[in-house]
C-alpha cells in the first residue's frame, strides 16, 4: 500500500493522468487506477478503471469475455490488497478511544 | 479506558469493504447494461478534445524541432525531395495501372466496383487507446456502419467497424490481438497463397507456411476481392530447423501511429471481412 496522504495520492493520479494524455500514451492513463487503489482510494479507482472500460471498449479477440478488463482489474487488486492486509499483516493492535 | 476487541474492528471493516464491493458490482451490471451510449456520450466530449490535444502536440513537436540544426534541416530537406520524386513517379504509373485495371474490369461486366466511402478523421489512435484500435469522428450520421471496412488510402485497408455511435466509431485494426482473418500471401501478384492471418498487436501480424514455401521479405497480404485489399506487408520469415511449418511475421501497410485520415468503404452486404472464428 503506498503511503501517500489522501491528497497526495489524488494529486499522483492526476499527473498520470495528464501525462497520459500529453503524450498519448495510455498505460500512463491506467497507472493511475493503480496508484488510487494502493493509495487505498478504492471508489475512485474503479470508477475511473468504469470509466476507462467505456472509453476504450472492451478487448477484441478472447478476452472479450473480460467485458471490463480495467475494472475487473482494479477490483481483483483491491479485493487482494484487503485479503492480503488481513493474512499477511499483523491487524490486531487494539485501539484506545 | 475503552478498547474495541480486535474481532469485532475486523469485523466491522470486512462488512464494510464487501459491501463497498457489491455496490460497486452493481455498478459495474448497470453500467455494463448502458455501455454504448455511455460510450457514445464519452466519445462525442472527448473526440473535440482530442483533435484539441493532437494539434496541441503537433505545435509542441513544431517547436522543439526549430532547435535543429540548420545543415540536419538541408539534409533532411534533401533526402525528402529525393523520396517524393521518386514517389511521384510511382504514383503516376499507379494511377495508370489502377484506371487501366479499372476499365478492364468494366468491360469485363464488373463496373459497380466503386465502393462508395467516407472520409473521417481519427480522433484516437494507439498507443493513446489499448486493443489496437482506432476512433473516428464520424459516426452512424454520416452513413458509418458495422464492419465496413477502413482504408489508410487507395488500397491499404487498416481494420474493420466495430462500434458505431452516433458522431463517432470505433475501428478494431487487423492486428488487433485475438482478431484472425482468410487472407492471400501474394508475390508480385503472380504466386498466390491462401493463408490464416492473426493479430499480434501493435500493427502486427502472424501467421504459418508449410516449411517448403518460398516467402520473402516485402511479399504482400490481401484480402481475395476483386479490387485489391492490402492489409500486410511481410516483414520477418522464421524458418526453425526441425519444423514443418515456417512463421511469418507481418506489419499492417501503413502504422496505425502516424494515421489521421481514414476512409470507410461501405460493406456491400453482411461480412466483407473474412473473420476465422
Amino acid at each position: 500500500m503506498l503511503s501517500l496522504s489522501r491528497t497526495n495520492t489524488y494529486i499522483a493520479a492526476a499527473v498520470a493522468i495528464i501525462f497520459g494524455m500529453l503524450f498519448s500514451w495510455w498505460p500512463l492513463t491506467a497507472l493511475a487506477i493503480l496508484i488510487l487503489i494502493l493509495g487505498d482510494r478504492i471508489v475512485e479507482g474503479v470508477g475511473l478503471a468504469l470509466v476507462l472500460d467505456i472509453a476504450f471498449g472492451a478487448p477484441p479477440g478472447p478476452l472479450h469475455i473480460l467485458y471490463f478488463p480495467f475494472t475487473f482489474g482494479a477490483l481483483l487488486l483491491a479485493l487482494s490488497m484487503r485479503l492480503s492486509g488481513y493474512v499477511l499483516f499483523d491487524r490486531r493492535s487494539q485501539e484506545t478511544l | 479506558m475503552t478498547t474495541i476487541s480486535p474481532n469485532r474492528k475486523r469485523f466491522r471493516e470486512r462488512t464494510r469493504f464487501f459491501v463497498l464491493l457489491g455496490v460497486l458490482v452493481l455498478v459495474l451490471v448497470l453500467v455494463g447494461l448502458a455501455r454504448e451510449p455511455l460510450a457514445s456520450l464519452f466519445w462525442s466530449i472527448a473526440a473535440p478534445l482530442s483533435k484539441a490535444q493532437s494539434s496541441s502536440s503537433a505545435s509542441l513537436g513544431n517547436f522543439f524541432s526549430s532547435f535543429s540544426s540548420n545543415q540536419t534541416l538541408a539534409s533532411e530537406n534533401a533526402r525528402l525531395r529525393a523520396e517524393l520524386a521518386s514517389s511521384s513517379i510511382t504514383m503516376i504509373d499507379r494511377d495508370l495501372l489502377w484506371s487501366e485495371n479499372v476499365e478492364l474490369k468494366s468491360r469485363l461486366g464488373r463496373p459497380g466496383i466503386n465502393t462508395p466511402r467516407i472520409l473521417a478523421a481519427v480522433v484516437a489512435r494507439p498507443p493513446q487507446v489499448p486493443y489496437d484500435t482506432l476512433m473516428l469522428d464520424a459516426g452512424a450520421d454520416a452513413g458509418i456502419a458495422v464492419e465496413d471496412l477502413v482504408s489508410a488510402g487507395g488500397s491499404a485497408f487498416v481494420g474493420r467497424v466495430s462500434n458505431v455511435y452516433p458522431t463517432t466509431a470505433r475501428v478494431v485494426l487487423f492486428s488487433s490481438p485475438g482478431e484472425s482473418y482468410q487472407a492471400i500471401l501474394t508475390r508480385a501478384g503472380t504466386t498466390t497463397l491462401a493463408i490464416s492471418v492473426s493479430g499480434q498487436g501493435g500493427g502486427s501480424l502472424v501467421s504459418e507456411v508449410p516449411a517448403g514455401t518460398v516467402v520473402h521479405i516485402g511479399d504482400l497480404v490481401l484480402f481475395s476481392s476483386l479490387m485489391p485489399q492490402i492489409i500486410a506487408r511481410v516483414v520477418a520469415v522464421e524458418e526453425g530447423d526441425a519444423s514443418s511449418f515456417k512463421k511469418i511475421y507481418m506489419q499492417l501497410a501503413v502504422s496505425p501511429s502516424v494515421l489521421n485520415f481514414v476512409e470507410v468503404y461501405r460493406a456491400p452486404q453482411g461480412h466483407a471481412v473474412p473473420i476465422t472464428h
